[in-house]
């Protein structure tokens, strides 16, 4: 084995990712060559120290700073309320408006009284009475 | 390794609880941090592709089949989400001088940061491919399912990055 070829299975060689013949044949050529085996070691090298690499503890609060964005809560916002009332009074308003301008003598009229009950002649006596009250 | 937080944990969660989404949170906290901190190199960042790693999570949660490992499923979304998050902030390897450093490592080792720094200065997807090879111990495979990518893709990645490592480290070796 060349050198060239030697060195293109090395970092499989540190993988542990050989073949058992094929770590043989780039181990004998290791023993003899040393521009490989300094390759070699410096692959190990880097190899263990990004494994040994320690685990880092998050910091204070993580967890919970996580959680506010993904649950961020409702501030309150002045505008928002403004509009809110706002938008209550208009609606009372216009209620109001309606109710106030409708023509009850003409809704409950006799007129219409009488319609209904022709359309409804079982109608109870008590609309009959509210039928005379309106003439 | 990625912790699980549990069957019953990740089906309330599922349907929106709010208390459980938490735990799920707590135990996934710890490996999601030092994920992202590898990825991005300073503690800040690390935080702020955590979090958006745990939004993308609690979004797309309902697409997870309880019946199926939990980790591998997670793995996807962190680095997937990871990847988008550097992509999407153009990062660029950082100096050694402008890295913050977030913890002392507990014995400081001048080899040891050195290869951290020479890591840090990999391009984003060989700096992803180092991070689950080493920090997770996957095996080329399991990278390229990870990543969606080809097995040979992964193996190319790999190569270059220890490659680029070895120069970088190299002479102190």
């Amino acid at each position: 084995m060349i050198c060239e070829e030697a060195r293109a299975f090395l970092q499989d060689h540190v993988d542990g990712a050989l073949s058992e013949a094929a770590r043989g044949v780039v181990e004998q050529h290791l023993s003899g060559c040393a521009d490989c085996s300094g390759e070699h070691r410096a692959l190990s090298e880097i190899h263990e120290r990004l494994k040994a690499e320690p685990m880092l503890d998050p910091p204070e609060g993580f967890a919970r700073r996580a959680m506010a964005r993904i649950f961020p809560a409702q501030k309150f916002s002045f505008r928002r309320e403004i509009l809110r009332i706002a938008a209550a009074v208009l609606v009372t308003l216009g209620l109001t408006l309606t109710l106030t301008s409708l023509d009850y003598d003409e809704i409950f009229g006799a007129e219409n009284v009488e319609s209904v009950k022709t359309m409804i002649p079982s109608i109870p006596d008590v609309y009959n009475d509210l039928l005379e009250d309106g003439q | 390794m990625i912790p699980d937080p549990g069957r019953d944990v990740l089906i309330k969660a599922r349907l929106g609880d709010r208390p459980a989404f938490r735990k799920v949170v707590d135990t996934l906290a710890r490996y999601t941090f030092n994920l992202a901190y590898r990825m991005t190199s300073n503690a800040s960042d690390a935080e702020d592709l955590s979090q958006e790693v745990f939004l993308k999570l609690y979004q797309n949660l309902g697409k997870y089949d309880p019946g199926q490992p939990f980790p591998p499923w997670y793995r996807r979304v962190a680095t997937n989400t990871a990847l988008n998050w550097i992509r999407a902030r153009k990062a660029r390897p950082l100096a050694v001088e402008e890295v913050e450093v977030a913890v002392a490592p507990a014995e400081p080792d001048e080899t040891s940061e050195r290869v951290r720094a020479a890591v840090r200065k990999l391009p984003e997807e060989y700096r992803t491919v180092v991070t689950l090879r080493y920090m997770e111990d996957l095996s080329v495979e399991e990278i390229a399912r990870a990543l969606d990518a080809p097995v040979g893709t992964i193996k190319t990645w790999l190569f270059r990055a220890r490659d680029m490592l070895k120069e970088s480290v190299g002479a102190t070796l």
